[in-house]
């Protein structure tokens, strides 16, 4: 039970670090102190959620495929510590070695996950390499039968903590971590700022409302 | 000592210079960032002057070209050049007497604020000014010195992190348009932007470009002096770059070992595209360095036929700046020899340009 509270609160500090790595978003969101914090609370919930599908997919795999008869506690808890690593999550931020520094923590936790299944239920390196590869398929089934929805969610849930508007949707996240979001709108907005500066358009928007450039 | 523990204590060691590392360069994006959501003390994000001048105000100066001159990652304010910068500077004034020159923008922060101005770590950076200064520098001095560099450093990672490049890029550019409007440039003025850009503030220069062109609304070329390209998307929106390289200036070629986009293999990248394009020229200006004696702006060392290096690089760049002024076309023509497609080594431009300008004159 003890080691349970424990793996759960790596995952939480490891959800909220690998926010700080991604607070990109929320800067380019001009987002007050106050929110930010919350926005890093509740990406930290969030991650602990999507790490709790993971397990719940990883432990199917293993009862399904592998016919062991084993709750699902020692799985999640498998899971949750694998995102040790990603307590440094937060280097994700550093410029340009950042994103590098990140697939590196991501891949030491994928590791970790097939340790674990390894060593926690007797299988062999390949078989626990199987596991985690069909239980990462099976998460990728669930977020194309489910994704619309719980896009919409998670999109409302982040505007009505952050208050923030651009990039809040899936896409919008992963356009704002490759920067296409953040070109776009900068772009549109040297295009406002250049027809207040000739003259011949309307006054400059505010980067706030240059969300407008997410929407496809 | 065992040698497994010597290996593993070096290891631990790497390992927490590396997290320290990254950590400097989370660092590094957090000073755009916190000035785009107004978390700073300047906090406007808009940062030119929209009181333009009105159309009585003084006509535009009678040029023929604006030069912004962008330092390298050395320099800590405009304002205060180094005698080997600030020489470079007058011989290039001296040359380009039709063009105004601007040197008052600081590159590597995005509201132009030196690092000798108002800043949290004034106090190490005026240290580290006045090391610079010291002959023979203690540990301390060293560091400071390196930590400087080391800052402006950062901030072109940070400009070629597509993440953050756009909003230390929408900074910079401002900053060039109000230095130009300071000197006389006229909104929809038809003389030529160009970038003189040196060292790091190559990379600084080809992100501003995109916004520079809309603020403008005129084409920009970059003249970069062993400046850094990354793959940055702004330089297939250059009109043209023209890179000065040194022959033994390998710090130009950092960009190979944290852009992959840069290696050849990557045909799509946008440096590999503009390439391909023929946006990009480079001239070989001889065996120059990056940095300290034998740069690109040293007076000591020579070229074999007696010429200083800061004289050839001055020459090249009135050469460059002649060509956009008389609307040459960028590229040259090819000498004999193996030199890639689109890319031209130096020694036929001032042939070409002198048969330019007299075609010009209607010798």
């Amino acid at each position: 039970m003890a080691h349970g509270w424990l793996a759960l609160a790596i995952a939480l500090l490891a959800g909220i670090s690998r926010a700080v790595g991604d607070s990109a978003t929320l800067f380019f969101n001009r987002v007050r102190p106050v929110r930010f914090a919350v926005g890093l609370a509740l990406s930290g919930l969030l991650f602990v959620l999507s790490l709790l599908v993971q397990a719940l997919s990883l432990w199917l795999v293993i009862t399904l495929l592998f016919g062991v008869n084993e709750q699902p506690g020692r799985v999640i808890v498998i899971v949750f510590l694998s995102s040790a690593p990603l307590l440094l999550g937060f280097l994700n931020m550093a410029a340009t070695l950042g994103p590098y520094a990140g697939w590196a923590l991501r891949f030491l936790s994928w590791l970790i996950v097939m340790a674990g299944v390894h060593l926690g239920f007797g299988f062999a390196i390949w078989q626990a390499f199987l596991c985690t590869v069909l239980a990462r398929l099976l998460v990728e089934l669930l977020s194309v039968a489910f994704g619309q929805p719980l896009d919409r969610i998670s999109a409302w849930l982040w505007r009505a903590a952050t208050g923030a508007s651009i990039g809040m949707s899936v896409r919008g996240q992963r356009a704002l971590r490759t920067g296409e979001l953040q070109r776009s709108t900068i772009l549109q907005l040297s295009n406002s700022l250049s027809a207040q500066l000739f003259g011949d358009g309307v006054p400059a928007a505010s980067a706030s409302a240059e969300g407008q450039a997410e929407r496809p | 000592m065992p040698f497994g523990i010597i290996i593993l204590v070096s290891l631990i060691l790497v390992a927490i210079a590396g997290v320290l590392f990254l950590i400097a360069c989370m660092a590094a994006a957090l000073e755009p960032l916190l000035w785009w959501a107004g978390w700073s003390r300047r906090s406007a994000v808009t940062l030119l002057p929209l009181d333009l001048p009105a159309d009585d105000d003084p006509p535009e100066p009678d040029v023929d070209s604006y030069l912004v001159y962008l330092s390298g990652a050395g320099t800590m304010d405009p304002a205060m050049m180094e005698e080997k910068e600030r020489q470079f500077i007058e011989l290039l004034r001296s040359r380009l007497p039709r063009s105004v020159l601007i040197t008052d923008v600081f590159p590597y922060s995005a509201t132009n604020n030196p690092q000798l101005g108002e800043r949290r770590l004034a106090r190490l950076w005026r240290y580290a000014w006045q090391a610079r200064n010291t002959r023979r520098r203690n540990f301390f001095q060293w560091l400071s010195v390196h930590a400087q560099q080391l800052r402006n450093s950062l901030q072109v990672a940070v400009s070629g992190d597509r993440r953050y490049g756009p909003i230390l890029s929408y900074g910079v550019a401002q900053v060039i348009v109000a230095g130009l409007l300071r000197h006389g440039y006229r909104l929809g003025s038809d003389k030529p932007v160009i970038l003189a850009a040196l060292s790091g503030s190559g990379q600084i220069s080809v992100g501003c470009v995109p916004i520079l062109r809309r603020l403008l609304r005129r084409p920009i070329w970059i003249a970069s002096i062993g400046g850094i390209l990354t793959d940055d998307p702004g330089i297939l929106e250059t009109e043209h770059v023209y890179h000065l390289s040194g022959s033994l200036d390998n710090t130009q070629h950092m960009p190979r070992f944290f852009f992959p986009g840069v290696w050849p293999i990557f045909t799509q990248s946008a440096i590999n595209r503009a390439r391909r394009q023929g946006k990009i020229t480079v001239f070989d200006v001889g065996p120059m360095k990056h940095m300290r004696q034998g740069d690109y702006m040293s007076r000591s060392a020579t070229l074999p036929g007696g010429q200083r290096y800061v004289d050839k690089t001055v020459d090249v760049l009135t050469e460059i700046v002649a060509r956009i002024e008389l609307g040459a076309p960028a590229v040259m023509s090819r000498p004999e020899g193996a030199v890639p497609d689109g890319w031209v080594s130096e020694p036929r431009v001032g042939l070409v340009l002198r048969s330019l300008r007299e075609k010009a004159e209607g010798v």
